[in-house]
């Protein structure tokens, strides 16, 4: 049956010419057999063809109706439609030009902002089974932090909870890479043994690590490469694999590639090379393959196939009570969770923001989608008005409404299609620029929007979505034409009907109020930014030249590192221009930081504890940096390992750990309940450390004299551009070690810009602010059309009205007044939803109420006057109407 | 002359299947047989047949081919499936359940009830 229906349907669809040559012989011999025994019966010859061909009936309609029987007529009447369409877009380029233009440009920014959401939370890593991948991280209690593993704890998970089928964990660290001349600094992921296996990563070339290597601290000095590392610095040379390299100063065996898609498993940081965990000495301290408390492994498993993730974490919690048991000083208080990769980038948190700050931006860049379908909802219900008298006139021949409605319908699908192709262009563009941003600092970030199947996916759905959106109005308007009305009215009506001056006035209303949400965003957020950058930071950031190093990565011991830097810090003071010059492990805001938990004398119970960061710095450090001193000294160069062990607090910390006492004198550790415990000299006034959004962060200082570490951050405070010196800095670095090399040169306020630090805030004003713009374009153009069209259909009453004697003014007002009530009303509406909106990114916002006074009435001000003048054009012209010329119209 | 009576809906197809059982015929041929089986106490209007004989062709139920007419010219022969002939069959039951069921209700008489 349905192969007959189907085979009689190819046949009529692929021979069509035959079919209706056919069906017009068949339908003649009918007409003539007739006729003939109608003259059979002593009719005329003439008569009787004129009978037989009335009394048939339609001769059109029936076939038409043959066709539809055959199921010729969908297809055909597609193409038709198709043909009808193109052919009426041919006709006008400018109304062709500015849909498609408005829908690419609303498609385009969707289709950008999506591909930066497919990067950040969709689109799987490229290993096995990659919607079954979760992340197993530890909660401490009252943390926010999801945080890493010790290798040690990994193993007993791994072995005792039968929950998953494999769990792997990873390190990152920076190492110099060393191959004969030059010294490469490279990210290197320390991986366990089985972690391409587990992951079912293919190599390039060679092999991976396998599963029984990097079981022994120090075994397997092997290193595997990344791929785009290998491309772009080896050329892809295949001789790579055997060679010999020196990574941190160790020899090391180049066993293969990894696979050309696999950047690591932290989806926006690319690794360089993999190298076993049993290797993690040459970049840190051996405590991190031994020490419990040395938590450092960000950890992926899988699951068994029928283990769901709360069973799955309720088994390593039962885990999680054993070692606490077992080991009480390190393992108390822990909370194990299970997340899918997916929900857990960046990096796995309690309340990451990320999903709030992606929803927020795929709804402006809806809102602006939006406004573009307004925009060419309005445009094409001008035409369908236009065209009402066509459109009147088929329905009289016969047309069916529907009929009518999909020719409509097939309209604004061709505009979306079309939009959505250029759009597709657009965001392509768009992303593309999205992705060479760069971000400040040292970390591999490696931003990649590439459009993929989801993206297009997204972009064709944005497009369907617009064309039925903006084919909706004039269909509504299509079924409900009153056809003898229209006739008669000859296309043109005196007033315009009330009717379709309701739909436009609505669009015009949610133009103002979309763009208007759109615009009060934009400014909370720029708002938001000034703020931020005005902020008081408890430093000074001008002025500021940074420069990380690490001898360590050429194999220099503790004694060869502290000689190093001392003559560095010697040398670097000497150069003109340098006011101070300081050493410290990290920067204030930047990509890493180190946290302690604080335990004081009197400290009976875990759940007491505090969490800090902090710093290791040396004398100079405070001054080089401006940090205010409120109590008590800083460091000084006595301040080493001879001498009874210091630290300066902040007065967060001060202020909660001994409240209404006097800090300096007291004692904490940060090492343990063991100690060693430091005693407090000073106190600081309080500042950003970690990330600029935070609040009152507990923080300290402890002295380099007294805690050796061998990557450090060279600090220079200069009297001229910071810029100015690098030259004349790295040269006198490079006299003291050749091959040192010196990364994240950068002036402390470049740095700044990092993820920590206002990259956030800017790029998000700058998103923002980019999308409420694109908003403001296209309401304004819409609304000075929609007004513009309306001046122009009444051009004939306001000839009446002016022959009549109406002043050029009463002429004007009339005209404004209905536009500039539609407007208050958008404002208005979009008042209400704009503070919802401001509530939900509330937490986005930096020192702006969601309800900023300045805001609102600088946005009502920029709309409304923007809005007014695109009224106020069409008005002016409506009034110097010559009513003979107006009266003649038509 | 008998008053014709319009075609009920949906019966067309049931003419036609029944006209053409009976040998297969052209287009005109089955206007003609079924006005003279039906005595012409039906009206067909002449156009209606042709999109019910398509119809009937694309679910299989009749086929056609080009054949020659009594008057020695091209015409197209339309004659019963196997599915059609067992379709004919069903509506034919169906119709006369029906046309007792419908005459049943309407013989009824108060003293019935």
């Amino acid at each position: 049956m349905l192969w007959n229906r189907l085979r009689s349907w190819m046949h009529a669809t692929l021979q069509r010419s035959r079919l209706e040559s056919e069906m017009d012989a068949e339908l003649r011999f009918h007409m003539e057999s007739y006729a003939e025994d109608l003259v059979r019966n002593g009719v005329g010859r003439q008569e009787a063809m004129r009978r037989a061909r009335l009394e048939f009936g339609g001769i059109d309609r029936t076939k038409e109706e043959c066709r539809e029987a055959r199921g010729v007529n969908l297809l055909d009447s597609i193409l038709q439609d198709l043909r009808h369409t193109f052919r009426m877009l041919r006709k006008n380029p400018g109304f062709t030009l500015i849909t498609v233009l408005t829908l690419a440009l609303g498609i385009g920014a969707n289709t950008a902002i999506f591909s930066v959401v497919n990067s950040f939370a969709l689109r799987p890593l490229p290993v096995r089974d990659p919607l079954r991948l979760v992340v197993v991280a530890q909660q401490f209690q009252n943390s926010s932090f999801l945080g890493p593993l010790s290798y040690p704890d990994l193993l007993d998970y791994r072995a005792k909870s039968d929950a998953f089928a494999e769990m792997a964990g990873f390190s990152i660290d920076f190492a110099g890479l060393s191959t004969g001349a030059s010294v490469r600094r490279i990210a290197v992921g320390y991986v366990t043994g089985n972690y391409f296996d587990m992951l079912g990563v293919q190599p390039a070339v060679g092999r991976l690590i396998l599963p029984t290597e990097g079981q022994h601290l120090g075994a397997d000095p092997v290193i595997v490469l990344g791929y785009t590392f290998w491309q772009r610095e080896f050329g892809g040379a295949s001789d790579m694999v055997g060679r010999n390299v020196k990574l941190n100063g160790q020899h090391f065996t180049v066993i293969g590639v990894a696979d050309k898609g696999f950047r690591g498993t932290i989806s926006i940081l690319e690794l360089d090379a993999y190298v076993p965990l049993s290797m993690i000495s040459i970049a840190r301290s051996e405590n991190l393959w031994a020490k419990r408390d040395a938590r450092g492994l960000q950890v992926l498993a899988y699951p068994k196939s029928n283990v769901s993730l709360e069973q799955a974490e309720a088994s390593l919690n039962v885990v999680a009570a054993q070692l606490e048991k077992e080991y009480p000083a390190t393992d108390r208080e822990v909370k194990m969770r299970v997340v899918h990769e997916r929900l857990a980038r960046p990096t796995p948190s309690v309340s990451s923001r990320l999903p709030l700050v992606l929803s927020l931006f795929l709804m402006l860049a809806g809102l602006v989608l939006l406004v573009a379908c307004v925009n060419v909802a309005n445009l094409v219900l001008v035409r369908a008005t236009l065209r009402q008298k066509e459109i009147a006139v088929r329905t009289a021949l016969g047309a069916a409404p529907m009929r009518i409605a999909r020719q409509l319908v097939t309209e604004s699908v061709v505009l979306a299609v079309l939009g959505g192709v250029f759009g597709t262009f657009f965001g392509f563009a768009g992303s593309r620029l999205l992705a060479s941003i760069r971000l400040p600092g040292e970390l591999p970030v490696r931003f990649d929007f590439a459009l993929d199947w989801r993206v297009f996916t997204f972009a064709l759905l944005a497009a369907l979505v617009t064309g039925v959106l903006t084919g909706l109005t004039p269909i509504f308007r299509a079924l409900k034409t009153n056809l003898s009305e229209t006739l008669r009215e000859g296309g043109r009506s005196l007033s315009g009907g009330t009717d379709r001056h309701r739909i436009r006035n609505v669009l015009v209303v949610a133009q103002v109020c979309l763009s208007f949400v759109l615009l009060i965003t934009a400014g909370l957020f720029v708002r938001s930014m000034g703020r931020a950058q005005n902020l008081y930071l408890g430093f000074d950031p001008h002025n500021i030249l940074n420069l990380r190093m690490d001898p360590s990565q050429l194999g220099y011991d503790e004694t060869r590192t502290k000689s190093f830097y001392k003559d560095l810090e010697d040398r670097a003071c000497a150069l003109p221009g340098v006011e101070f010059a300081s050493l410290a492990l990290s920067v204030p805001l930047g990509d890493s930081n180190q946290e302690a938990k604080i335990y004081r004398e009197t400290t009976a119970r875990a759940d007491e504890l505090l969490q800090a960061f902090y710093n290791v710095v040396d004398p100079a450090y405070f001054q080089t940096m401006r940090i205010t001193v409120a109590r008590g000294r800083t460091f000084t160069p006595a301040d080493n390992e001879a001498a009874p062990r210091v630290a300066v607090v902040n007065e967060t910390l001060a202020s909660r750990l001994w409240p209404g006492e006097d800090p300096v004198g007291k004692q904490f550790s940060f090492k343990g309940a063991q100690g060693p415990y430091v005693q407090v000299v000073g106190v600081t006034r309080n500042g950003r450390y970690v990330f600029i959004g935070e609040d009152q962060q507990n923080f300290f200082y402890v002295p380099t004299g007294q805690n050796f570490t061998s990557a450090r951050v060279l600090q220079i405070r200069t009297s001229l551009p910071p810029n100015a010196i690098e030259k004349s800095i790295e040269q006198q670095i490079h006299a003291l070690e050749p091959d040192l090399p010196v990364y994240a040169v950068e002036t402390m306020e470049h740095s700044l810009g990092g993820a920590n630090g206002f990259f956030l805030i800017r790029m998000g004003a700058l998103f923002a602010l980019i999308l409420g713009l694109l908003g403001l374009t296209l309401a304004i153009v819409g609304v000075y059309g929609v007004v513009s069209y309306a001046a122009s259909q009444r051009t004939h009453e306001i000839g009446i009205r002016m022959a009549l004697g109406a002043e050029p003014r009463a002429i004007l007002r009339m005209t404004l007044r209905s536009g500039v009530f539609l407007l208050l009303l958008g404002i208005f509406i979009g008042s209400v939803l704009a503070l919802s909106v401001g509530w939900t990114m509330k937490s986005l916002l930096f020192g702006i109420h969601p309800a900023d006074p300045l805001t609102f009435v600088a946005v009502g001000f920029l709309l409304g006057s923007t809005a007014i003048m695109a009224c106020y054009i069409p008005a002016r012209r409506a009034m110097r109407v010559d009513p003979m010329v107006a009266l003649h119209y038509e | 002359m008998e008053k014709q009576l319009d075609l009920l809906q949906g019966t067309l197809d049931m003419l036609i299947l029944k006209a053409i059982s009976l040998g297969p015929l052209h287009g005109y041929g089955i206007l003609l047989r079924i006005q003279q089986i039906s005595k012409d106490r039906l009206e067909i209007q002449q156009g209606s047949l042709y999109p019910a004989l398509y119809r009937l062709e694309h679910q299989g139920w009749i086929a056609s081919e080009w054949g020659e007419s009594e008057n020695k010219r091209k015409a197209k022969y339309y004659r019963l499936t196997a599915t059609g002939k067992r379709r004919l069959q069903a509506e034919t039951e169906k119709w006369n359940r029906m046309a007792d069921v419908i005459a049943g209700i309407l013989g009824t008489t108060r003293e019935e009830i």
